[in-house]
């Protein structure tokens, strides 16, 4: 238990605050449902709409993997590799209040494949929801906790150091880990990985301490919802909402855009809380205080310090993104003390970053290969 | 792709872009922010009352009828 989320626990929580948490989880569950029937309606609407046969039910991910490990807060997941090649293993850190699958959204597009097809082992942690322990969970169960056993699991399954890949907010957390535990990885690859919370956009703006209170939310609702999270993302860009169905209507003849359209929209509704301890570090000491940047967070006793980052360090940024604005992220090339560290960019969205075709296609296979040529 | 068909596009291109310069601006402008955090706030403040009455009044029936009032 984080001895920041104790501290801040609400005394005054109603009793019947478990059921309500329970109720809560159930509550999200359907909702995620709910969107991808709605999505499919669209969908098969607009294939009816051009007279071209329906698409297939699309859901969760695309490819095979069996659950090695059920930790605590995840279930471990194992990809395993494609063909002969032996490459090492990979442990992929996803966002916590997103499914991992967007990694793995359909058999042409996947993040998982491509290391798949390279001869890696890819360890993925899939994140539980918190439900009611999530008011006492914080950095140090996730970082010191999942991260390191899943680290752990992949030493012993494969011999060897793993790649740490995190994505977005797991990208946050596995950067805390890499200079946590430096010689646990043999590279570190950051996605969209926010790193100075007062350069991440809008989100910077919403969240400032004058107007944002986190121990409120988690007072009275005891995790952060994913329908409170989501209503603030979709407000981000409000238009999307419209333009979306009316596009999907639009590109109703082309399968394999609709089926892209609908995997991934289906993926946006297919949210988990945000543990509510955790969600109090989160936003108060990263988002207000900046305190990974300033060298101020602590996971336990011990400071996060990032300039113990010394594996290799590839930063990957995309340059359209509203969540993890480039400011946010590059700035990690200056803290760390890696000495082969690497950052690329591309032109493209925060999703589009993993999810994309063009962005798989063009852009990823540096990305294999910067991995690769440091197995 | 039919002439319908370019011509929707076309004018949802630029409906798009005229809509998203104005929601970027409505969301980030610090009054717009200043009532989402106060409406918020206060619908967080109304659901902690709402929770502590219900939570007291489970108490109180899972308390029963106190001793003072039977004969």
């Amino acid at each position: 238990m984080s001895a920041t989320a104790q501290a801040s626990s609400s005394p005054g929580y109603p009793d019947f605050g478990m059921p309500f948490l329970a109720f809560s989880q159930a509550y999200d569950e359907m909702v995620s449902s709910a969107a991808r029937a709605r999505l499919h309606f669209i969908a098969q609407s607009a294939r009816l709409l051009h007279g071209k046969p329906l698409i297939e039910y699309i859901g969760g991910a695309a490819h095979p993997f069996t659950v090695v490990a059920d930790l605590p807060l995840a279930r471990l997941l194992r990809y395993e590799p494609l063909g002969n090649k032996r490459a090492g293993s990979v442990v992929v850190v996803a966002s916590l209040i997103n499914k991992y699958y967007v990694l793995d959204l359909l058999p042409d597009i996947s993040v998982i494949r491509g290391y798949q097809g390279r001869g890696f082992s890819v360890f993925v942690l899939d994140w539980k929801a918190p439900g009611a322990k999530g008011g006492d969970l914080g950095f140090a169960d996730y970082v010191d906790g999942a991260i390191k056993q899943a680290v752990t699991h992949a030493v012993g399954a494969e011999g060897g150091a793993p790649h740490l890949l995190g994505y977005c907010m797991g990208g946050t957390m596995a950067a805390m880990f890499a200079a946590r535990y430096p010689d646990a990885i043999r590279t570190l690859t950051l996605l969209a990985a926010p790193i100075d919370f007062h350069a991440t956009g809008v989100l910077s703006d919403w969240t400032k301490r004058e107007r944002f209170d986190a121990d409120l939310i988690i007072d009275v609702l005891g995790n952060m919802p994913p329908w409170l999270m989501q209503s603030g993302f979709k407000l981000m860009n409000p238009v999307d909402m419209v333009l979306k169905p009316l596009r999907t209507l639009l590109d109703g003849a082309d399968a394999d855009r609709i089926r892209h359209v609908t995997a991934l929209e289906a993926w946006l509704d297919d949210n988990m809380a945000f543990a509510g301890g955790l969600y109090r570090e989160y936003i108060g000491r990263l988002y207000q205080d900046n305190a990974l940047v300033n060298g101020t967070l602590k996971i336990g006793d011990t400071l996060v310090d990032l300039g113990n980052i010394t594996a290799p360090l590839l930063n990957v940024i995309a340059l359209r993104d509203h969540i993890a604005a480039p400011a946010s992220s590059n700035v990690l090339q200056n803290l760390v003390a890696s000495a082969d560290r690497e950052m690329l960019s591309y032109e493209t969205g925060h999703i589009g970053l993993t999810a994309s075709r063009r962005t798989l296609e063009k852009f990823w296979p540096r990305i294999y290969s910067w991995v690769e040529a440091r197995g | 792709m039919t002439p319908g068909e370019t011509m929707a596009r076309e004018a949802l291109a630029t409906w798009e872009k005229a809509a998203g310069s104005f929601s970027e601006s409505l969301v980030r402008d610090p009054r717009n922010l200043e009532l989402g955090a106060s409406m918020l706030r206060l619908s967080l403040m109304w659901k902690r009352t709402a929770d502590q009455f219900v939570g007291h009044m489970i108490a109180m029936a899972l308390k029963g009828p106190s001793s003072g009032n039977n004969p």
